[in-house]
Formats: structure tokens, C-alpha cells, sequence
């Protein structure tokens, strides 16, 4: 399990982290929310030594995280980078065995993960001659060539098209289903909430909200209903009590009301009114709970 | 994984991409070209056999005399001697050329213009001989008698060792390859540096290996590459002068000034590559890398200029910069080749560079740990000593 405890970093009169903490266990999927400048990216690099907290720890099952502990995490930054002269396939043996494996075993990984983005035919190509979307699988691949225990991934799915962010989504899920701790940051929170059982939210430095998806959904007290009746005029919802128009098209529409709202009596009254083709109630999406929190 | 398994992985990874790479192949078999090219041209030009001394005279000159003059110039020049009619005909051509020198009646020895030189001088002096020997057989007295007078020899002797030509060119070949070589790889070292972090690749790297071993790791690889350089460029160096035949002959010190300069670049390179790669750390653009090494290019020109002054005759600032770290792989290499150093001129000035890598690398290291994780920004010297700590 990763844990951060109380991180504090001052750059001058800046603070990057102030007091955050959280944990990441193997086998989970964490998504790592915020604003820009919110401390996402220290966090991450911290945990990598590039940043030296002020003051907290930073442990790995129990341990502090030295130079041998990191040879077991996969780290893909958010300034994408790799020798852009050197071969693919030489550049993933040598992080390959950067990270500690041997000749024969960085060179099987190289050809499984180049086998596995499709990448087989350039793996002599130079790094600089591939296109911008194979690039980020070459970064991908060359953050999880040593099959890592814990893989940080910042902002892995920004510049991928939806082929790409749906590639990397199923692939993070199955590392997560194989036991890796993998967590990641994006600025995409529908994806996130798709993706993601558990998010953490990041805000001036200090986590301001953590948790299962649903749970931090389903924690506010607004609602959403969504409904649409048949070929009738959508008067009979202005009728509802406790609930405000935010959204209308055609005769779907978009309610806010509370999470104590009487469920079945709306039910009944648009049954009364006619045929309902649509009816959901739901929790606020991630991305507005996000945006509450770090409102803040 | 050990810091060693570490370094020696970023070493060779330096080591490989670069000796396949273009530029190094190209810049190579140029420097082998030029050093070939340096050898074997003067050979063949300088391959003209002796020159001649085209003299006119009206009367003719002894047998003795030419003998003479030839023995004391050892055939370089040889003399040519043209009978002409008279002492006119003689200032006629000295005057346009035809002849270099010219006999009138005194005798006289006269030139077109100028002062005379060496072999005039020769020849007035033999001519004077000549004209005593004449004079004394008039007398009744032969050369035979003479002869043994005449052998009385007095030796010369040099109070200081004079250089040998040879080696002075073996120095001067010295001073511009390691000066060359360690500017060139020092620009490597930079050029590597500021790649990993305008690529932010060093991001990646740093998440395994500590920023230490992947400077030792970078510095060793590309030093390595530079050593195979220079013996390379030695032994052609050596076979060039082997292949070129009677025109050059391999002087005596080459094996001293090949070890001396492969010594000194090792050095040399272990102070500077150091240095560099902290300099280029700071930078974020290729473009910088020039600015943020001028400092230390500038000193190891100082070394290069004060060097070049000496390689004939060693003066007193030479010896000086021999002695101090950033100028000795330059000046002492010099000193080793023309002889002049005493060994333990030479272990001090070798102890006292150690000295100065140790504190290169202990500095060095400081700064580019503190640069290289500035996230691909241009940093100052200060900001980047103060965030080793961060």
C-alpha cells in the first residue's frame, strides 16, 4: 500500500502541498482530481524522490520509499519524454533494466509490450519518427515494462482520441485486476467516473475530498430527475413541489430536486400525465461534486 | 540494484547510441583524415631533394674550394657553378637572377640584395680559404703540410638542452588534440545533458536511477568514447608516419607523447566533462549550452594559447599552468614530451588535478541534481545549488 501523510512543500512564497494525504492500495484504481496548480503533479513526483517534501512520509507497505523501492513503481510524467533518437525497442530493455531485470528479461518485456500496443513492426524506428499517439504507448510501455507494484500515471489520457482513451482505460482496469496500485490523474472526470472506484480530490495543496465514486455522489443532498412523457404537454411538472426546471428539450426534462424527495408520488404524477418513455433519478455527476468541493 | 550496475548501464547506453550514430562516425573518420592529411602532406612536399646554389663567376673556382663548401653545407645546397665571360657578365647575372651569386675580381662575393645569408656566408668563408691556400702553395707551402693545423676542432657545447624539432611538433600535435578532444567531448556531455532535459526523459530515468550514477554513468560512457578516439587517432597517427617511408620517420618521444596525451585527456576530460555536464544542467535549450560552458571553454583556451607559446621553449607562465588542475592536461602534456619535466613535476601536478576532479565531481553533483529536477526550466547556478536540498 502507498500512503502519504501530511506533505507539506513550499517553492518560495508558493505552497504546492499542504498537509496531503491519502492511500492507494494494490489492486485499486485511484483517480487523483484538481484544479491546475492544485498539487497533483508534486504529489506524484514526490512519491518518484524528484520532489522532496518539507515535511511528511511517503511509505510503501510500511517502509519509506527509497531508491530500491522505486525500482518496483512505474512513473509516467506529465511532460512526456524519452530519447527521441533511440530505438523503441532499445529504449524499453533499457528502462527495462534500469529498473533492475535482467538482459533476457527486459528484451522478452520489450517485445510483449510492443506485441501488445501493436507496435511490433517499429520497434527499430526511432522514437522521434513515430507518430504523437504511438509515442504516448512507448511512454506507457516504457512505465510498465518492469511490471510495477504501483504505477503513477499523470495525466495519462490527455492528446489520446477515443480509440486511445478507451486502449489505455481497459488496460489500467486490468493492471488494477492484476494487483497493481495504479493511480492517475485527468481532468476528464466523466471518464474518472466511469473508470475509477475511488477518487481523491486535491485542492491549494491539501486533499479536500476522498473516496468511493458513488459514495461521494450520493453524499449530497440534490438529485437529479430526468424524465420524458409521451405526446403531452410538460405543464403537469410544474406542479411538482421541491423541484426547479433545469433543462428542457422537447418533452425531455432535466429536474434538480433533493435526495428526501417523494420518488413515488413523481412517479405516479408523470404515470397520470401519460406514457413515460424516460425516468431517471440521479446523484450530481462526479464532475459537479468535484466542482463543489473545490469551490471551497 | 547496486549504484555500479546502475552507472554501468547509463554508461553504455551512452556509449552504444552515440559510436552508432552519424555524427560521431563522420566526426571521426574527419579528424583521422585531417590528422593523416597533417602527417603525410608535409612529407611529400618537403621530398624535393637539396636545394641549389646557382653561383657565376669569370675565373674558375678550385676543385677544393666546391668540395669544401659542399661538405660544409652537407649537400644542402649543392653548388652550381657557371663559367661566364667577364666581371660584367657576372653582375649581369646576379642582377637578373639567373645566378644567386656571383665571384668579381677582389675577389668579391656579391648578391642582388639584402643581407647575406647562411650559405652566402659559407661561401665567402670558403672562398676566403681557398684564396689562403693559394696564396700559401705561392709561398711553397702545400695543404699537405697544414692539413693537421687545420683539423683542431673545437667542440660546441649547449649550455641548455635545445628542443628537438620532432619533439615540439609531437607537443604542438598534443595541445591541439586534447584540446580539441576534451572541448568535443565536454560539448557531448552538455549536449546529452540538456537533451535528457528538454526531452524530460530524465523525469523517467531519475524514478530508477539517482541523479549521481546517471552523471557518473553519462560522463564515464561519453569519456570512454573519447579515449577510443584518441587511441584511435594515435595509432593511425603512428601508422601514418610508419606507412610514409624515408620522408618521416617516427620520432623518438611518439610513444611518450602517446601515452602522455591519452593520460592528460583522461584527466583532462574527468575535470571538464564534470564541470560541463553541471553547466549544461542548467540550461533547458540546446541553444544555451554555449553560454552556460564559456567559463571553463575559456580556461581550457587559456591552457591552449599559453600551451602553443611554449612548445618550443618553456617560459615561466607555462610552467606555472602546468601545475594547476584546469590548465595541466594541456600544459603539462607539453612539458612531458619535450622531456623538460621531472617526475615529480609531473606525479604533483597529476596529484593535484585528482584533487581537483574529487571537488569537480563533489560540486558538480550538487548542481546538477539540484538542476536537473528543475522540471525542464533554465536555472541559475544558485538556484540550483540551493534545490539540491529541495
Amino acid at each position: 500500500m502507498l500512503q502519504l501523510e501530511n506533505l507539506h512543500k513550499r517553492y518560495g512564497p508558493v505552497v504546492a502541498l499542504d498537509g496531503c494525504s491519502f492511500d492507494l492500495e494494490r489492486g485499486r484504481l485511484l483517480g487523483f482530481l484538481g484544479p491546475n496548480g492544485a498539487g497533483k503533479t508534486t504529489a506524484m513526483r514526490s512519491v518518484f524522490g524528484l520532489v522532496n517534501p518539507d515535511v511528511g512520509t511517503i511509505t510503501w507497505d510500511g517502509s519509506p520509499i527509497g531508491p530500491a523501492e522505486r525500482l518496483r513503481f512505474g512513473y509516467m510524467p506529465e511532460q512526456r519524454g524519452l530519447y527521441p533518437r533511440m530505438r523503441v525497442h532499445d529504449q524499453l530493455v533499457y528502462f527495462g533494466r534500469l529498473h533492475g531485470m535482467t538482459r533476457a528479461a527486459a528484451h522478452e518485456a520489450a517485445d510483449f509490450w510492443l506485441g501488445k500496443l501493436g507496435l511490433t513492426e517499429r520497434s527499430d524506428a526511432r522514437l522521434e519518427e513515430l507518430s504523437h499517439g504511438n509515442q504516448q504507448r512507448i511512454q506507457l510501455a516504457a512505465a510498465l515494462v518492469h511490471d510495477p507494484e504501483l504505477l503513477v500515471l499523470d495525466e495519462p489520457f490527455s492528446g489520446l482520441d477515443p480509440i486511445g482513451v478507451e486502449t489505455m482505460a481497459g488496460l489500467l482496469r486490468s493492471l488494477a485486476g492484476n494487483g497493481v496500485a495504479v493511480m492517475f490523474s485527468s481532468h476528464q472526470l466523466d471518464l474518472v467516473e466511469d473508470l475509477c472506484e475511488e477518487v481523491v480530490v486535491i485542492n491549494r495543496g491539501d486533499i479536500v475530498l476522498e473516496g468511493e465514486v458513488w459514495t461521494l455522489r450520493t453524499a449530497s443532498p440534490r438529485r437529479y430527475l430526468e424524465v420524458e412523457v409521451r405526446e403531452v404537454s410538460s405543464s403537469w411538472v410544474d406542479e411538482l413541489e421541491g423541484t426547479e426546471i433545469v433543462e428542457r428539450t422537447g418533452s425531455r426534462i432535466r429536474l434538480a430536486t433533493s435526495a428526501d424527495a417523494h420518488l413515488e408520488e413523481m412517479v405516479a404524477r408523470a404515470a397520470a400525465a401519460g406514457e413515460i418513455t424516460l425516468f431517471a433519478f440521479e446523484p450530481p455527476s462526479l464532475s459537479e461534486v468535484f466542482r463543489e468541493a473545490v469551490a471551497q | 540494484m547496486k549504484g555500479w550496475t546502475a552507472i554501468y548501464l547509463v554508461a553504455r547506453r551512452e556509449l552504444t547510441e552515440r559510436i552508432k550514430s552519424k555524427a560521431f562516425i563522420i566526426s571521426t573518420g574527419f579528424i583521422v583524415l585531417l590528422v593523416v592529411a597533417a602527417i603525410v602532406i608535409p612529407a611529400v612536399f618537403d621530398d624535393d631533394g637539396p636545394g641549389t646554389l646557382a653561383l657565376a663567376t669569370a675565373t674558375p673556382l678550385s676543385e677544393a674550394a666546391i668540395a669544401q663548401f659542399e661538405s660544409a653545407s652537407g649537400g644542402d645546397p649543392v653548388l652550381a657553378v657557371e663559367m661566364v665571360a667577364d666581371d660584367a657578365a657576372v653582375r649581369e647575372a646576379v642582377q637578373t637572377g639567373s645566378a644567386d651569386a656571383g665571384i668579381v675580381a677582389g675577389p668579391e662575393l656579391i648578391i642582388s640584395s639584402g643581407e647575406p645569408g647562411a650559405t652566402t656566408s659559407l661561401l665567402a668563408s670558403v672562398l676566403g680559404f681557398d684564396l689562403a691556400i693559394t696564396e700559401l702553395g705561392a709561398r711553397g707551402i702545400s695543404l699537405e703540410d697544414i692539413a693537421p693545423l687545420l683539423e683542431a676542432d673545437i667542440p660546441i657545447t649547449a649550455l641548455e638542452d635545445a628542443t628537438d624539432p620532432e619533439d615540439a611538433a609531437l607537443a604542438f600535435f598534443g595541445v591541439i588534440l586534447l584540446y580539441i578532444t576534451i572541448l568535443t567531448y565536454g560539448q557531448w556531455v552538455v549536449l546529452g545533458v540538456i537533451e535528457e532535459k528538454s526531452s524530460r526523459v530524465v523525469e523517467v530515468v531519475l524514478g530508477a536511477v539517482q541523479p549521481r550514477h546517471l552523471l557518473a554513468g553519462k560522463v564515464i560512457g561519453i569519456g570512454l568514447l573519447g579515449v577510443g578516439q584518441v587511441v584511435v587517432i594515435g595509432l593511425v597517427a603512428l601508422a601514418a608516419s610508419a606507412v610514409g617511408g624515408d620522408a618521416v620517420s617516427i620520432p623518438d618521444a611518439a610513444p611518450t607523447a602517446f601515452f602522455s596525451i591519452l593520460l592528460w585527456f583522461v584527466v583532462g576530460y574527468g575535470i571538464y566533462g564534470v564541470l560541463f555536464a553541471a553547466a549544461g544542467s542548467l540550461a533547458s535549450r540546446q541553444e544555451e549550452a554555449g553560454n552556460a560552458t564559456l567559463p571553463f571553454t575559456a580556461l581550457l583556451t587559456i591552457a591552449y594559447f599559453v600551451s602553443f607559446s611554449a612548445v618550443e621553449e618553456t617560459n615561466l607562465v607555462a610552467r606555472i599552468l602546468s601545475f594547476l588542475p584546469p590548465f595541466a592536461p594541456i600544459s603539462m602534456q607539453v612539458r612531458m614530451v619535450r622531456g623538460d619535466a621531472a617526475a615529480w613535476e609531473v606525479l604533483l601536478s597529476l596529484a593535484l588535478a585528482a584533487v581537483m576532479i574529487y571537488g569537480v565531481i563533489r560540486v558538480g553533483e550538487r548542481f546538477y541534481r539540484g538542476a536537473v529536477l528543475g522540471q525542464g526550466r533554465k536555472l541559475k547556478w544558485r538556484e540550483a545549488w540551493r534545490s539540491a536540498d529541495a
